[in-house]
């Protein structure tokens, strides 16, 4: 009898201290604001990756140096998708199932496209800072946002630097997915509009293994312009067919050339390459600041990917102190929102799209013994 | 710009003909697809990424060959040795598992993604050629000639020749079997490093980077009949050109199409391969 007292004492105890532990846990989680990012780390678009995580977790540390209050300090869960969309679905369930209904990046249009149906009906909020696929804040129905202008908006800047250059023929190489697609339909259906003839679209697959045929063929064809809507690896590989087999003219891409690793592929074939990208806001303080401490921490400069991470946990974090983390008031507040990043001016539409701002225009040229885009004019 | 593509081609061709030999050396041996076969490339294409930034490429190429090789042999001795009795299928699949365990470890100690060399080429001027395909034109070819000469000059050569078309005969002869199956695996393994560092400096290196290079070895052997290594040889090529003009006049996406659908035509229309002899009991 003793015996068992003693024994239902102990459980009694073992189930006192557990409760304590998981009300403590919990406690612990609706203390801070938790938000998800889902990233690649491994895979041809690591790098991106990494310099988007480098901006959020300087993001982070910003807003939890300043914040007064434990309840409003900030954590970011970060997943690594792979760039793959099943992934990526697993881990926004996965980070739902923690709570987390507020994910501050899904990198990859194709791959948050994927996720849409299950962020609607459990109710979460996306902001992205990197996907450009044209319809996607349409299909997101209400749970996707973003800050980064969207394909539409970089194929018209890319023709009108085109139109200023002359140039009349132009051909389209472009990666063989969602983010290629999109951008390749976007150009060929704005080509017209501003006088320019589209003479081939070429595309290319993931880790192509060779790119003789397709220069071989773009050489033939005489184009005043390629456009090169490729991801970095591809990218430097045609750039350094292209250099091989003599194949000159005026190279154009976009911000998946920002990074070292075109320059890693391509090597002395980067040269004079041309480069848009959104617009960082230089004048600013903001700017200023972010690059400072960025390069201080990370010995690196901040590339596109890196600011717009930045930013884009900086506007969530303000959409969701605002909506005392309620989503359905955060769809709502983020179409009045308007503020000012490191990557300039931040707003959106009505209908919850992004507002874009200007864009730079960069040629690659040799620094200190390597290659950077330089920015040429905006 | 057609003879360019011709020409580009037969430098394609070439690279696929040392993996279809090496391809076609332990299906003879072993009577097996190795599966792990273009993993070699990847190890020789790390080997000489990492040597390159230490040692001049001279030396980088001849230690990434030798540990090519070692690997290759050190593979066939502790890996496929002990499953040999358990028959060909048994073997099939460990070559398939050990191909995965290798891609899976160099992910993990590298990463996926793709690390390019710190080797600079430029053309040399008028060829549309870099050094490194001029060398490996001439190289390959020499080794081709060199390995048809030992397989039929040398006594080693007869000898495994003898093992490649009766391997009770060869053990009733007490031929020194596990020596010479050593022996093709070191020579295949040269053949996939040569090529594993000519990709590397082409493409970087990935722990997958030897995949699309299996699905075209494989069908060359196939079409070319795997016991006919002259056979394997000008498939090779053809093919290597094959590609590289669907690529230019269809699309990037049709190479490994193009490659399976004419390996399922020669299988149905000549199941042992265009210039391969029919199977027949020694």
């Amino acid at each position: 009898m003793k015996k068992n007292g003693l024994f239902i004492l102990l459980i009694a105890c073992a189930a006192i201290s557990v409760g304590i532990l998981y009300f403590a846990s919990t406690r612990h989680d609706v203390d801070i604001i938790n938000i998800a990012s889902l990233l690649p780390f491994d895979g041809s678009e690591a790098d991106h990756g990494e310099m988007m995580r480098k901006g959020q977790i300087l993001a982070m540390e910003e807003i939890n140096a300043k914040s007064i209050k434990k309840t409003d300090s900030l954590n970011i869960s970060f997943y690594n998708t792979s760039l793959k969309k099943d992934i990526a679905l697993d881990k926004m369930k996965e980070a739902n199932g923690k709570g987390i209904n507020f994910f501050v990046e899904i990198y990859g249009s194709g791959q948050a496209e994927h996720c849409f149906n299950y962020a609607i009906e459990k109710n979460i909020f996306i902001l992205s800072g990197v996907n450009t696929k044209p319809d996607l804040v349409e299909l997101g129905n209400g749970s996707f946002y973003r800050i980064m202008p969207n394909d539409a908006t970089a194929s018209k800047i890319i023709l009108n630097w085109a139109i200023d250059l002359s140039l009349q023929r132009v051909a389209v190489v472009y990666a063989n997915d969602d983010w290629g697609k999109g951008l390749k339909d976007a150009t060929v259906k704005n080509a017209p509009n501003y006088g320019i003839q589209i003479t081939d679209t070429r595309d290319v697959v993931k880790n192509q293994p060779s790119f003789v045929a397709i220069v071989n063929q773009l050489k033939a064809l005489q184009a005043d312009g390629v456009f090169l809507f490729l991801y970095a690896d591809d990218g430097g590989k045609f750039l350094k067919e292209a250099q091989r087999q003599e194949f000159k003219t005026k190279f154009f891409a976009t911000e998946n050339f920002s990074g070292t690793k075109v320059v890693e592929n391509a090597k002395d074939a980067v040269e004079g390459i041309m480069m848009v990208v959104p617009a960082s806001s230089e004048q600013s303080s903001l700017y200023e600041n972010f690059t400072q401490k960025y390069t201080k921490r990370y010995n690196e400069k901040p590339t596109i990917f890196s600011i717009k991470g930045y930013d884009a946990v900086n506007v969530l974090y303000e959409i969701i102190l605002a909506s005392n983390s309620d989503v359905e008031k955060a769809k709502s507040l983020i179409k009045s929102y308007k503020g000012i990043g490191a990557s300039g001016e931040i707003s959106f539409d009505q209908l919850g799209e992004f507002i874009p701002g200007n864009y730079d225009r960069m040629v690659f040229k040799k620094t200190n013994n390597t290659y950077e885009p330089i920015v040429i004019n905006k | 710009m057609f003879l360019e593509l011709l020409k580009y081609g037969f430098v394609f061709g070439i690279l696929l003909s040392l993996i279809s030999l090496g391809f076609s050396l332990i299906y003879n041996i072993l009577k097996i697809v190795d599966f792990s076969h273009t993993d070699r490339l990847t190890i020789a294409g790390y080997s000489f990424y990492i040597l390159s930034f230490h040692l001049n490429i001279f030396y980088s190429i001849l230690i990434s060959l030798c540990i090519t090789v070692i690997f290759t042999i050190f593979t066939e001795r502790f890996v496929y040795s002990s499953m040999r009795e358990k028959g060909t299928s048994a073997l099939m699949l460990t070559s398939f598992g050990f191909s995965i365990v290798i891609q899976s470890i160099l992910a993990i100690l590298f990463t996926s993604e793709i690390k390019p060399t710190n080797i600079i080429e430029h053309a040399i001027s008028n060829t549309g050629f870099y050094l490194r395909e001029l060398i490996l034109i001439p190289v390959s070819l020499l080794f081709l000639g060199l390995l048809t000469l030992f397989l039929k000059k040398s006594k080693t050569g007869i000898s495994i020749r003898a093992i490649i078309s009766n391997n009770e005969r060869a053990l009733f002869y007490k031929l020194p079997i596990k020596r010479y199956i050593s022996i093709m695996f070191g020579i295949s393994g040269l053949l996939a490093g040569i090529a594993g560092i000519s990709l590397s400096i082409s493409n970087g290196i990935f722990p997958t980077m030897g995949f699309k290079y299996m699905i075209f070895s494989f069908a060359a052997c196939i079409i070319g009949g795997l016991r006919n290594l002259t056979g394997v040889v000008i498939i090779s090529i053809l093919l290597g050109v094959l590609i590289i003009f669907s690529e230019a006049y269809i699309s990037s996406l049709a190479s490994e199409g193009m490659a399976l659908g004419i390996l399922l035509l020669v299988l149905i229309l000549k199941p042992n391969g265009i210039f391969g002899e029919k199977l027949r009991e020694i």
